[in-house]
């Protein structure tokens, strides 16, 4: 069934393109969501998942953007240390790995 | 009035479903992504909207030559060093250009470009001669 909306009602839903790099003591977790503002971006960690919302109002024609994302988190990942920073459209999100699961370098004594 | 769809799934989404534990190793590739392009017309300017996340501003250049937009962009690919690996990554890196035939006469030296969270507008005003007029009717 279909509806007819102006452009304004209409949000398109995106999945967000996504890139993971993993690093000795943490995950960085970059989504592209351009042009969205700061405040139209949420970003919730649960024990065992990720999941990103953002909504891009509609301009003119186009219509209005959700770009919703979810992921579940890997068991080496701490979810109470997660930040998240949003630059040139790119949201990144730092996972930091739980204490035991950082690489050690024993002396030897 | 417009009649719009929601959101047709395509296979990609399926892949998705499958793989919604994307932190674990997984090496998947995404198909390619457009970056999101619109133009808006209004009587008096033309109004293009591109995405480009993650590319800086001094890697974005915006051409207006005889009659056609151009607009080129860079997006670098992260450097990783030893300790650092991908886990999974769908983003295009590399040049993007795209070159845009102009319907009308702009006034070029009033064409403005703004990159702002990832999103480039350029804005082309109508060069005088292609504004429409109304004609008195005597």
């Amino acid at each position: 069934m279909t509806q007819t909306l102006t452009p304004q009602d209409t949000l398109v839903t995106v999945t967000p393109a996504v890139s993971i790099i993993e690093s000795k003591d943490a995950y960085l977790v970059s989504l592209d969501i351009p042009g969205a503002a700061k405040d139209r971006i949420a970003v919730n960690v649960e024990q065992q998942s990720l999941h990103v919302t953002a909504e891009v109002p509609a301009a003119g024609e186009e219509a209005g953007k959700q770009y919703r994302r979810q992921f579940t988190l890997a068991d080496d990942i701490d979810p109470h240390s997660a930040d998240a920073r949003y630059e040139l459209g790119v949201l990144t999100v730092t996972l930091r790995k739980k204490e035991q699961y950082r690489p050690k370098q024993i002396h030897i004594q | 009035m417009l009649v719009r769809f929601r959101h047709v799934p395509d296979i990609t989404d399926h892949f998705d479903a499958l793989l919604r534990n994307t932190i674990l190793p997984v090496t998947v590739e995404r198909t390619q992504r457009n970056n999101g392009f619109s133009l808006r017309e209004s009587n008096d300017q033309l109004t293009v909207t591109l995405e480009l996340p993650g590319v800086a501003k001094n890697d974005i250049t915006v051409n207006v030559r005889e009659g056609h937009l151009t607009i080129t962009a860079e997006r670098k690919r992260p450097e990783l060093n030893e300790q650092e690996q991908w886990i999974r990554n769908e983003m295009n890196y590399g040049t993007y250009e795209r070159t845009l035939r102009l319907p009308y006469a702009v006034d070029v030296e009033k064409v403005t470009a703004v990159h702002e969270n990832g999103l480039l507008t350029v804005v082309l005003p109508k060069h005088e001669i292609a504004k429409p007029k109304q004609i008195t009717v005597r």
